[in-house]
């Protein structure tokens, strides 16, 4: 959805600028390190300097500034099903679910690991829900398949039951089969991959980078900074290790192939002082998004992060302020690529209910982008020359009927019933309500299936996978 | 042209919530001399009572079924003119009720609610509009001889103007005859028993609930 309405900002240009310049000399006096040697040497014959004592790389501002030039202004991603094509040209905000090894039992509410039907019935809920965009679903190992393969098994069932686009990870080495499966479905990816602060690039993150780029599909740069713990304390001072560490990995993807769409990934968030976990739900995270799509704006890059999150337990109000609030913030500030649907238990675990609700949060905070329409028709002097006046009400005229849908959100499972209507329908919460409205789902939307070409091709992939691992296991 | 075509134009009209086919539809039927009854019973009733069940449902909304009323009135008042002049006399199947919202209050989105649905359900309804003076209440029940009369308030301030109804209709000696209903945002069953209504409903769909239950125990009584 692109904006309509004028974008959040919380830094002036001046700061971006400061922020950028600081990041260049971070690059160039202090580099970032690399596992694989190759990969240090690669970037060493494109002008950059290599220490092989330290293993750091360092930057001149000249070879990432031409690096910035070669990223592509806009992008698609596409789907199976065209009208889920994603645009990115800068100016979109998309929504996508969350990413979790568990899930929470929708009987029990306990929090376990998932069999293979948890994952298809995650995608089927996220397949029929209108404002989650793409999606990511569960990335741990599954109960009922053999560990080796379980991240395959789960990207079979994405590609299977939903025609909307997902994220191929770089954990493990299963970039390579998931970028056969995409092509099998029809289908781009975006390949995440990232540093891992603080300035330090592991083997499997270059190599995945390497293979989602070489293969023609965007890719993800950045890192997930814990500030005061992997970064500064300051939020200043977060944002420049982390523009350091995303222009680390972008010129490594330029230089991979020159036209790699990239986007700058974040998964930053402070640590909690008194706990030292991190606060996933801070509103700390939803400044350092509004100043991420602020410097990925002046980067001419996009913007992608794995929140909205929140520190909660449960499904409660504090999911609900942490997760609508980031929310919200990111979107206004034009951030182009959220997930976090679904997501609870401090970012562990995935919750059938809770990827509805935030289906409505992800609706109203796309509401608010679209902000007001002001035309003639909107302005509506005429209709309030017709209806003005004492004892006269606009719900019968047409200009009403005609103009209710574009200008109001309906969210699907907040209430809004009045007090008689409630008790009726009995007196449920929005929690309760979300867990009927999951089910209903469950039970009627059928995705649409893949060609049965298809999906014989999906099958050889996945026992060629099993095949291939099992054989690195015994060797 | 075939009366089938008349009544199903009616119906989409009034789905369509198009005052203007509707009014052209009604022409036609008047035109063609087809049976009024089953042009509003097949017809116009139809396609409110589909539009309430979508209502109902969540699919439509507020202002499609107070369009789709508006469309409906205006083939119906053009269809009861015409009955009138030729000396009919046109009685919905589902009863008759008489609604508006009281002297001091001019809120009027509950209780066109309330109108609107009852029509769905069949019944001919009489809306006053707002801030309806008693006396103007008195008249109704008399011209109208309703089954039922529903006074509608939101504000605690003008609540006391229902019980001043029923009190102007027990002074004509009307009381008796019609049933009354109250409801609105000030008012609860407890203010019902206390002015003596014979029922109160929550909202719109309990109206209707309400009021089919205060037409069953009517029949009951007649018979």
């Amino acid at each position: 959805m692109p904006a309509v309405t004028q974008l959040l900002t919380v830094l002036t240009d001046k700061e971006v600028g400061d922020i950028y310049q600081a990041s260049l000399a971070v690059l160039e006096k202090t580099g970032v390190q690399f596992e694989d040697p190759g990969a240090a040497q690669f970037l060493q014959e494109r002008g950059c300097a290599f220490n092989s004592e330290t293993m750091r790389v360092t930057f001149p501002a000249a070879v990432v500034e031409a690096s910035l030039k070669t990223c592509p202004q806009s992008f698609m991603v596409k789907a199976r099903n065209p009208k889920h094509d994603l645009l990115f040209d800068g100016t979109r905000v998309y929504f996508t679910s969350h990413s979790a090894p568990r899930i929470i039992d929708p009987e029990t509410r306990q929090r376990r690991s998932p069999a293979l039907q948890d994952v298809s019935d995650m995608i089927t809920i996220i397949d029929s829900l209108d404002n989650i965009h793409a999606l990511l679903t569960l990335t741990g190992e599954l109960t009922d398949k053999p560990p080796e393969v379980g991240p395959e098994w789960v990207f079979a069932e994405i590609f299977r039951k939903s025609e909307k686009t997902t994220v191929g990870p770089a954990f493990r080495d299963c970039a390579k089969w998931i970028i056969e499966m995409a092509a099998v479905a029809g289908e781009g990816l975006i390949g995440i991959t990232t540093c891992t602060p603080s300035l330090y690039f592991s083997k499997t993150d270059t190599d995945s980078l390497k293979i989602y780029a070489q293969a023609g599909h965007p890719v993800t740069v950045g890192s997930g900074i814990a500030c005061g713990g992997t970064g500064p304390v300051t939020l200043a001072g977060t944002l420049v290790q982390q523009t350091a560490e995303a222009l680390a990995g972008l010129v490594f993807a330029q230089a991979v192939k020159p036209g790699t769409g990239i986007f700058c990934l974040t998964e930053t968030a402070p640590i909690d002082m008194k706990t030292g976990d991190v606060a996933w739900g801070s509103i700390e995270v939803g400044l350092l998004h509004v100043a991420l799509a602020q410097i990925c704006r002046f980067l001419g890059i996009q913007s992608l992060t794995l929140f909205p999150m929140t520190n909660s337990l449960v499904s409660d109000q504090q999911t609900g302020y942490e997760k609508g609030m980031q929310t919200l913030m990111m979107a206004l500030s034009g951030v182009n690529y959220l997930t976090g649907g679904g997501g609870v238990y401090s970012e562990s675990a995935l919750s059938l209910e809770q990827l509805v609700i935030d289906n409505d949060i992800f609706g109203m905070a796309t509401r608010a982008l679209q902000g007001i329409t002001v035309t003639d028709e909107t302005l509506a002097v005429d209709v309030i020359a017709e209806v003005g006046g004492a004892r006269s009400s606009y719900l019968r005229h047409a200009h009403t009927r005609t103009w209710f849908k574009n200008e109001m959100y309906f969210p699907c499972v907040s209430n809004r019933l009045p007090h008689q209507a409630w008790v009726r329908e009995g007196s449920k919460g929005v929690v309760a309500r979300a867990r009927e409205k999951a089910h209903d789902i469950l039970k009627t939307h059928q995705p649409a299936p893949l060609p049965a070409e298809a999906e014989r091709e999906l099958a050889h992939i996945l026992t060629s996978v099993e095949k291939s691992r099992l054989e690195k296991k015994c060797a | 042209m075939e009366q089938m075509e008349i009544i199903t134009g009616l119906e989409q009209s009034v789905l369509d919530c198009d005052t203007e086919g509707a009014r052209q539809w009604a022409a036609k039927a008047l035109e063609e001399k087809i049976d009024l009854m089953q042009a509003i019973n097949l017809g116009l009733i139809k396609g409110i009572k589909a539009m309430g069940d979508a209502f109902g449902r969540g699919e439509a909304f507020l202002p499609d079924l107070i369009l789709s009323s508006e469309a409906m009135k205006a083939a119906s008042d053009m269809f009861e003119e015409a009955l009138k002049a030729s000396g009919a006399v046109w009685k919905a199947t589902g009863g008759t009720l008489v609604i508006g919202t009281v002297k001091g209050d001019i809120h009027d989105i509950g209780k066109t609610l309330v109108a609107t649905l009852f029509k769905a359900a069949g019944y001919t309804v009489i809306d006053l509009g707002v801030d309806v003076p008693k006396e103007k209440f008195v008249e109704a029940v008399v011209s109208h001889q309703p089954d039922i009369l529903g006074i509608s308030s939101l504000l605690t301030t003008s609540a006391g103007e229902q019980k001043a109804v029923i009190a102007a209709l027990q002074e004509r000696g009307l009381r008796a005859q019609v049933a009354i209903m109250i409801g609105g945002g000030a008012v609860t069953q407890a203010w019902a028993d206390q002015i003596g209504a014979d029922a109160y409903a929550g909202d719109a769909r309990e109206a209707v609930e309400a009021g089919n239950m205060l037409m069953a125990a009517r029949k009951e009584r007649s018979h």
